[in-house]
């Protein structure tokens, strides 16, 4: 992670620029939603306008400065350096912290590219489909042997253990005792309901 | 007295003593697996209690809480392996005293201790209960929305790298609760003529999203990188439970530093921990050991790791104000099962009160029989690869977000809210003021106007009422304090 404070003072590189832009995958969308609640909040009545109002005005401001110094990085406005008190309790730990455990351990990290991010990112609306498709019951069985397979991972023996332990959970515990309602997607409810299973 | 009598019946019903043990199981294993800990615990139990009552829900929340942490201390003692972030304290002296032929000596200083930990933080919310009881019943509707206010800024000043960011994560999260029906007129708001956001966007979908689902995108991301080389268990019990007794002065100190930096909102257990650890370092004789294998390196750090959930659970429950992740996602769970987070629990639903208090309790106790005897079976699971972790929270957070009003929207929010938190993550925007936006929202929206409707000078209110006036001036406090600290220092250095 780029610190802003290394940021301030000097021309960003290329590289600082582009994990700058990255914030505009999220600031943008947060711009356009709290400017349309803000301006929204005008047709209705005073008690259901006035948080949106004011929360918009002040959430839209705010992301519409830092977007500014994305867009434009040697405007000062938005760079939002100042610590506040979570960098006072973040100096206090990094130096408690680098004090104790030096040497002692250090956590494994890798540095994370963007096509691991696109992996996980399909990995995860692929799990969200196949719930969507095939309801719970029959997607969590793609959901825990798609994703193992999509990483890699094909040891049988841990993954129908995984796949046991689920449906004991899920059909089990989940749907038998505690009585969750009955899904089985957009795909596979109306096959069903036209076999008369269900 | 009849509340504490409620209370202890609750928990020992069959029911709840079952989730009494059932959640201290999830807990000891979640705090072993690397990487996962009480937040990821709770943000997946949490759309399971939506059909129980509301006692053995809270029970099951709370065993999981508190007992995550034992679980990592063991992993932290035995394979150098801290099961949560602030387990790594643990690690410092447990580690080298494992491999020099203590880990029993370490393990039952940390088991010791996480009971006594346990005990001082029930007594902790036990006696300051009382306090807060007479500070409450002297709050209206005009504190109820500063408070909720306060709570907002609190978190978003501590919780992020710069307290602007964590406003805009509050507002986020603030606008977000406003979309579907207005609590007091019952107008729709932003609804684009859907069903689905008539009842607004559900806050346990954007919970799971924002904490669970953005671990696990991490998780995959990061892939396996886990278990290293396990030590047997050598040693002695008892010496480790000697070792603990034989230095109360440092258990009663860890103790008292956990509770301080338990109250300050955001600060959380990995400080309480090392604060600890540092200032035993700085005030024991021979402090050269310290890092070797000393067992009061065990005891300071895991003593606070344990003691400052007090400190965590007492804003929480009595000012709606979260002093961690884990206790925004109880807050979570209060508005699940119908109660408003904040003072409203105390004065309202004491008995809950009561049988938190005596579940942090008998569950640390819990999690450390169940640990200890576990020990062989936990060692194997610090092997489990992310590729088989991830998809198993995938599911219950699928589930999770499916079960609560059967909408697949949900499932979808939850999906946008996971790559949105990382993203955030990544860039310095913590995702709690968004989640805390979202359930702490409607509570002030409700205070505002049952304040205003209550008021003859119409916002004045909130300055001529003393106690609402004091939580505003800590609120412009906590936003304003870095412009007030440079004016301070500014000064400082002209006069110098």
């Amino acid at each position: 992670m780029i610190d802003s404070h290394e940021t301030s003072d000097k021309r960003l590189s290329e590289q600082e620029k582009k994990y700058l832009r990255e914030e505009l995958w999220f600031i943008l969308p947060f711009f356009i939603f709290s400017l349309y609640l803000f301006l929204g909040s005008f047709e209705y009545r005073f008690e259901a306008s006035t948080v949106p109002k004011y929360a918009g005005l002040v959430t839209a401001v705010l992301t519409g400065m830092r977007l500014i110094y994305i867009l434009f990085p040697g405007a000062r406005i938005g760079e939002f350096k100042e610590d506040g008190l979570a960098g006072e309790f973040d100096e206090i730990q990094d130096e408690i912290v680098e004090g104790t455990l030096k040497d002692k351990y250090q956590k494994q990290t890798r540095q994370i590219s963007f096509s691991d991010e696109k992996k996980a990112f399909i990995a995860l609306i692929g799990c969200f489909f196949a719930f969507l498709l095939f309801g719970y019951l029959v997607g969590t069985f793609f959901v825990i042997v798609g994703t193992s397979y999509y990483y890699g991972f094909t040891k049988k023996g841990p993954l129908l253990i995984n796949l046991i332990s689920m449906y004991i959970l899920v059909y089990a515990v989940l749907f038998k005792l505690l009585g969750a309602p009955e899904h089985f997607g957009l795909v596979l409810e109306p096959i069903l309901k036209g076999l008369d299973l269900i | 007295m009849d509340q504490v009598a409620v209370a202890l019946a609750s928990i020992f019903q069959l029911d709840s003593a079952f989730l009494l043990i059932l959640g201290t199981f999830i807990g000891v294993v979640v705090g072993v697996l690397p990487g996962l800990g009480a937040t990821h615990a709770m943000a997946m139990i949490i759309p399971l209690t939506w059909k129980m009552d509301i006692s053995p829900a809270f029970v099951l929340l709370i065993s999981v809480y508190a007992t995550s942490k034992f679980g990592g201390s063991l992993t932290a003692i035995l394979f150098n392996i801290p099961g949560d972030n602030p387990n790594a304290v643990t690690l410092i002296d447990g580690y080298p005293m494992a491999k020099a032929g203590e880990a029993r000596t370490a393990v039952a200083a940390s088991a010791t201790v996480s009971i006594i930990g346990g005990l001082f933080s029930a007594i902790t919310l036990l006696a300051f209960l009382p306090v807060m009881y007479w500070i409450i019943m002297r709050f209206g509707p005009a504190e109820f929305f500063m408070l909720a206010l306060f709570g907002l800024s609190a978190i978003s000043a501590v919780s992020s790298q710069s307290i602007v960011k964590g406003l805009i994560g509050g507002g986020i999260g603030i606008l977000l609760s406003t979309i579907g029906y207005h609590p007091l007129v019952g107008q729709a708001r932003y609804t684009f003529g859907t069903m689905f956001l008539e009842d607004g966007i559900h806050m346990v979908s954007v919970i799971l999203g924002a904490l669970a689902i953005s671990e696990v995108l991490k998780l995959w991301m990061e892939g396996s990188s886990i278990a290293g080389e396990g030590v047997p268990l050598s040693g002695s019990y008892k010496a480790g439970i000697k070792a603990v007794f034989e230095n109360i002065p440092l258990v009663i100190r860890s103790c008292l530093i956990a509770l301080v930096v338990g109250i300050a909102p955001g600060a959380g257990s990995m400080v309480a921990g090392f604060v600890s650890y540092a200032s035993a370092v700085k005030t024991c004789r021979n402090p050269e050991n310290f890092g070797k294998g000393d067992v009061r390196g065990v005891i300071a750090g895991d003593t606070a790791l344990h003691a400052c959930q007090g400190g965590d659970v007492l804003p929480t429950i009595t000012l709606g104000i979260p002093g961690s992740n884990a206790m925004a996602i109880l807050l979570g769970a209060f508005v699940l099962h119908g109660v408003t987070p904040g003072p409203q629990v105390v004065k309202l639903h004491a008995e809950l009160v009561y049988l938190i208090i005596f579940t942090l309790f008998i569950a640390h106790c819990l999690s450390v029989l169940m640990a200890v005897s576990m020990s062989t079976f936990l060692e194997k699971l610090t092997k489990a690869r992310s590729e088989i972790i991830a998809p198993i929270i995938i599911v219950l957070c699928l589930i999770g977000s499916y079960v609560v009003r059967e909408c697949w929207q949900d499932m979808m929010i939850m999906a946008i809210f996971g790559i949105l938190s990382y993203y955030m993550k990544k860039h310095g925007y913590h995702p709690i003021p968004l989640v805390l936006g979202i359930v702490l929202g409607p509570v002030a929206e409700f205070g505002l106007f049952t304040a205003l409707s209550l008021s003859d000078n119409g916002i004045f209110i909130f300055i001529t009422r003393i106690p609402s006036l004091i939580i505003l001036i800590c609120t412009l406090g906590v936003i304003f304090w870095p412009l007030l600290e440079r004016i301070y220092k500014k000064k400082q250095s002209l006069l110098s």
